[in-house]
């Protein structure tokens, strides 16, 4: 069914409906927290929160095309929430080889070495994004790893498409700064 | 280099395809005589392409299986749910008719209260007031005095040009508010005054923001909390809960004889 009537019909308070839009989100929304908040259990909770504000704002939805626009917006701004609730500035996020270890399954191919220069160029990059400031990490993000187009970006961040170029810019020259020394030994390293 | 200019503006949507194919004949065509260009175009490639290396691990399929049950234990009983009021009133603030509408009713109120403070009879003597009077009088200095710091920081963010300002004292300021509000905001709600306990939260949630800018730089901070000050119509309700905290009833009255309503 289309998202539009989907969002119709849970307003009327099909809780089917609304069942068919979550699973048609669920893992875009997750992988959009994930990207911004840089670990699994903030990016579930994150998740899981949009849904359920999702599910308390039905009524008051009037953007029934853009549902998937609206998403991400509500993604954003709870995130950004959550790093007020913390207390601290979401950039400020310190990232440890630590932290990506599990997300390498040991495998009879394991290698320690390969695996250690992947954590660590997993961690760089965390840390590259954790420089951008929050709106230009939102923008990036959105348009780099959920690749959406520029206008969707636009319209899913209530922004102009000349704001999101020029966040993205100051985005891109950021993260070229952040990764210029490491460009030589991820060349050699061959990860691909 | 004008055409450079144009076509280095053009490096998002030729990175991520979304030139047209014309555009991108002639990007094409620029950057074989250009050798600067290609050279900073390749540059910007790189970093995308090192960004590309994000590992984003996914999820199993059991945990998507098991994801909905999860969410319906969190969402809010049936009946309860859909309507927040607070939604629905943040709507109507967002109203143009709705701002005019309070601006007269606003003048009106204030018209009134002015009328009333010269025939307003004192209370016979200190004596006459009771414990919990004196303490609702003592509450309502520590709120008034509360919004107007408040209010003095925000005017000062809000009203901020794009001039790199130092705002070492603004930030501590913000923190030391952002300490006393949670006393303030639960002495609020002991003496069930809801609206200014909420207006509490919401300065809260700013001032943090303020206290935890970066430097005088960080033009992306403050841009972000003067949007998130002009959606929530910070100053608006401010300017609301000095009205209330104004009226000579507040300090008066040991409980409140209404439901107040809700900002």
């Amino acid at each position: 069914m289309d998202p539009k009537e989907l969002v119709l019909e849970a307003q009327s308070g099909n809780m089917r409906a609304f069942q068919l839009l979550v699973q048609q989100y669920q893992q875009e929304i997750y992988r959009y927290a994930y990207t911004l908040a840089g670990c699994h259990e903030e990016a579930e909770d994150i998740s899981q929160e949009v849904f359920v504000k999702a599910y308390q704002s039905l009524s008051s939805i009037r953007e029934h095309e853009h549902f998937r626009a609206w998403l991400y917006r509500v993604t954003m701004n709870t995130w950004i929430n959550h790093g007020r609730k913390k207390g601290m500035k979401i950039k400020k996020q310190q990232i440890s080889i630590d932290q990506y270890q599990g997300d390498f399954p040991v495998t009879s191919d394991f290698n320690p070495d390969a695996e250690t220069e992947k954590a660590f160029n997993q961690t760089r990059i965390h840390q590259a994004l954790n420089c951008l400031s929050p709106k230009e990490r939102a923008v990036f993000t959105l348009k780099h790893f959920q690749d959406l187009k520029l206008i969707e970006v636009a319209e899913s961040l209530h922004l102009s498409t000349g704001t999101v170029k020029s966040l993205m810019f100051r985005a891109v020259r950021k993260l070229q700064k952040e990764l210029a020394d490491v460009r030589e030994e991820w060349l050699e390293g061959g990860i691909s | 280099m004008k055409r450079c200019k144009h076509i280095q503006n053009q490096f998002i949507e030729a990175a991520y395809h979304e030139l047209s194919p014309e555009e991108q004949g002639g990007f094409d065509e620029h950057l074989v005589s250009c050798s600067s260009c290609a050279q900073k175009y390749q540059e910007f490639r790189a970093s995308l392409n090192k960004m590309d290396q994000l590992d984003i691990p996914e999820k199993s399929d059991s945990y998507w299986e098991t994801y909905w049950d999860g969410l319906v234990e969190k969402l809010p009983k049936q009946g309860a749910s859909p309507k927040p009021s607070r939604k629905k009133m943040r709507f109507i603030l967002r109203q143009p008719a709705f701002g005019w509408a309070l601006g007269v009713a606003c003048a009106f109120v204030i018209g009134i209260l002015i009328g009333r403070v010269p025939w307003q009879q004192e209370p016979d003597s200190l004596a006459n007031l009771s414990e919990e009077q004196i303490r609702m009088a003592s509450m309502q200095t520590e709120v008034s005095r509360y919004l107007d710091r408040s209010k003095v920081i925000l005017l000062g963010i809000t009203n901020l040009d794009s001039e790199p300002v130092d705002f070492a004292q603004q930030q501590a300021k913000s923190a030391e508010l952002v300490s006393e509000a949670p006393v303030l905001r639960s002495k609020l709600t002991e003496m069930q005054k809801p609206v200014l306990a909420e207006l509490v939260s919401q300065l809260e949630v700013i001032l943090i923001q303020i206290a935890n800018l970066e430097t005088q730089h960080d033009v992306d901070g403050i841009q972000l909390i003067q949007s998130g000050s002009k959606q929530t119509a910070l100053m608006l309700k401010i300017n609301i809960g000095e009205m209330l905290l104004s009226d000579q009833d507040w300090a008066m009255q040991p409980t409140p004889s209404a439901q107040q309503p809700t900002i």
